[in-house]
């Protein structure tokens, strides 16, 4: 019992704090009794992860190796470059992992694609990368499956767990922020803290449900279905109009600082204030565009997308193409593991959160005239084929 | 919004490095790097691993030494190219891209005079802390000396007190500012000495917790620990 109220709020707390780094030991762990052909997992040094993976991996026979990524979530470090080939090389020298496995092979989160160079990697080492499943909920059938993906786990998801998780950690945040102003208005900040956990709460559940934001319509519908359920309370409990104006304009900011925070702070878009201001959507700015002269058809970008954007064509022409440019949230992972640079942007701006791509501006501002007649790939449909997206014929 | 401007306030980390490091241990640390200067001479082969930007080997340039400076950072490691090359020295200094536990394959055995390291232990566990010392101990010649700067875990149960309270407190503005939370380490004296070494001296300051190790590699030692 105290083992579980312990675990309950120690889970509670980094939920709570996620958005600050709390780092995991680094180093080997051993889980059951691998043998030397046991899988190894890779894993940053996130601390709620990696307690997450070793409740996940019980009761299997693998090694974890926690390697650095400065106590941070692996997809915020890898584009940051504090996730890099080097952190694995780090970890497979202390651990001596070539005495550990006879293979030469280790599985590493997708999500970390965008810092890490696997031919570094693989020439320092003589460890091959195997990207993982986007999902832990997926892990288990991962590697009931012998380790392989199957399509659904290529993709970003935001499951509703994930969502609530997300809202009480940012609201907490907000809280923190305002947590001073308890001790002049202790009434007003309460509610006022209450009423951003409501709202965020309310929106990340129903999230699937809301209409996607085109023309800022989600975050209309947002503000009005929130603005007339408030007024509705106020009718009913007879607020006076002084305390309804204030709590709605209360509302409205906090609908506010949500619909900017939906702007990257999911694993579903990644735009920017400045773009959903103009345009009212959450599209990313880059919008990639395969040279199918440099494309070597390795297909590295479909392994690491998590937004099913690209797509092998499987004609008399072997190449990979993006059908999907709409979809994507600019992780820039493509970018990162394509061998030849074949990947061209079709805007030459990003975000300018990546910096784990030295030559990023270099590559995304090439001129890409030349690949117009690319863009009839876009919207075609496609099919699976040995786990992989292949545009139908 | 809140979340998205800390967002990118955080993303803008690396470019605030040296002056956040600064302001955040008041100013020690340039006191510290000025110190571990002093120990150098002129015609030294250094090493410093984990140099970042490289104001610790450019301390040790103008002091006439040849510095060879890792780090896994490109970004780091130009700015520190740039420094040296402002100061006309960059022709005795040698920048390597690579990870840390990659000494011996980059570096001979026993060339080194000296190996530095400030503030570039602290985020590694003792094993791999262990493992950097040891190959440190294989590229120092003997008589060679290593040179530790960094935040070390207090002993004292009072020093540990005040540390903690002082931590509670900083933890939150420190995040906002280095994007990580900096841990004492604790044993890096005993590993120093497991990994070879012979203590030369230690220095610690009051009110924080960054102690100056300096050790050697003493001429008549047991071979060198690691096999590879």
């Amino acid at each position: 019992m105290f083992q579980v109220l312990k675990d309950f709020s120690w889970q509670a707390f980094h939920i709570l704090f996620r958005y600050f780094n709390f780092p995991h030991e680094l180093g080997l762990i051993t889980i059951g009794n691998p043998g030397p052909e046991a899988p190894v997992f890779i894993s940053g040094n996130y601390s709620l992860t990696v307690k997450r993976l070793q409740n996940r991996l019980r009761g299997r026979d693998c090694f974890l190796l926690v390697a650095n990524s400065r106590g941070s979530n692996v997809w915020c470090a890898a584009g940051m470059n504090e996730f890099t080939e080097h952190d694995l090389v780090d970890a497979i020298n202390v651990s001596n992992l070539y005495s550990l496995v006879n293979h030469r092979r280790i599985i590493v989160p997708v999500y970390a694609a965008v810092g890490i160079d696997c031919a570094a990697l693989r020439s320092k080492t003589g460890f091959n990368v195997k990207w993982g499943p986007t999902h832990l909920n997926d892990l288990d059938r991962y590697i009931d499956n012998d380790c392989k993906r199957s399509p659904d786990m290529y993709d970003a998801r935001f499951e509703l767990w994930d969502r609530v998780e997300q809202a009480l950690s940012t609201s907490w945040s907000y809280g923190l922020t305002i947590v001073l102003g308890l001790f002049i208005w202790p009434v007003f900040i309460l509610k006022a803290l209450g009423l951003t956990f409501v709202v965020y709460l309310l929106v990340y559940c129903f999230l699937p449900l809301l209409p996607e934001e085109r023309q800022w319509r989600r975050s209309a519908i947002v503000c009005l279905g929130l603005a007339a359920a408030m007024l509705l309370a106020g009718l009913i409990g007879q607020w006076s109009l002084a305390d309804l104006l204030i709590w709605e304009a209360v509302l409205l900011i906090i609908v506010l600082l949500l619909v900017t925070d939906l702007c990257g702070s999911t694993p579903l878009y990644k735009s920017t204030i400045k773009h959903w201001l103009l345009q009212g959507d959450y599209s990313s700015d880059f919008s990639p565009v395969i040279d199918p002269d440099l494309c070597i058809n390795c297909i590295q970008c479909i392994l690491v997308c998590p937004r099913n954007v690209f797509a092998a064509v499987r004609g008399e022409l072997k190449t990979v193409v993006a059908v999907n440019p709409g979809q994507c949230e600019e992780c820039l992972a493509c970018l990162k593991q394509c061998p030849t640079d074949a990947i061209y942007s079709r805007v030459g701006t990003t975000k300018g959160d990546i910096k784990s791509i030295e030559n990023l501006s270099q590559l995304v501002t090439r001129d890409h005239s030349h690949l117009r007649n690319e863009d009839h790939w876009i919207g075609r449909e496609t099919s699976f084929r040995k786990n992989i997206p292949v545009v139908l014929e | 919004m809140l979340m998205y401007g800390w967002m990118k306030w955080v993303e803008l980390a690396p470019q605030r490095y040296d002056w956040a490091v600064t302001l955040l241990t008041g100013g020690r640390v340039n006191h510290i790097k000025d110190k571990i200067a002093e120990k150098i001479n002129s015609g030294d082969r250094v090493l410093d691993i984990g140099c970042g930007t490289g104001t610790l080997a450019l301390r040790f340039l103008k002091k006439g030494a040849r510095v060879d400076g890792l780090d896994s950072s490109r970004a780091m490691l130009e700015k520190a190219g740039a420094l040296a090359a402002a100061a006309g020295l960059d022709r005795q200094l040698r920048l390597v891209h690579d990870s840390i536990t990659r000494l011996p394959v980059r570096f001979p055995d026993q060339q080194f005079d000296v190996i530095t390291a400030t503030l570039a232990l602290g985020e590694f566990s003792a094993e791999y802390r262990n493992f950097i010392l040891r190959d440190c101990h294989l590229l120092l010649r003997p008589g060679g000396r290593l040179i530790i700067a960094d935040e070390i875990y207090p002993e004292n149960p009072f020093a540990r007190f005040i540390y903690f309270s002082l931590m509670i407190g900083f933890w939150i503005p420190q995040f906002l500012i280095l994007r990580r939370v900096i841990f004492p380490i604790k044993g890096l004296s005993a590993s120093v000495v497991e990994s070879g070494f012979a203590i030369l001296s230690s220095k610690t300051w009051p009110i924080n917790s960054l102690q100056l190790l300096c050790a050697e590699k003493p001429f008549d030692h047991s071979p060198d620990l690691r096999v590879d």
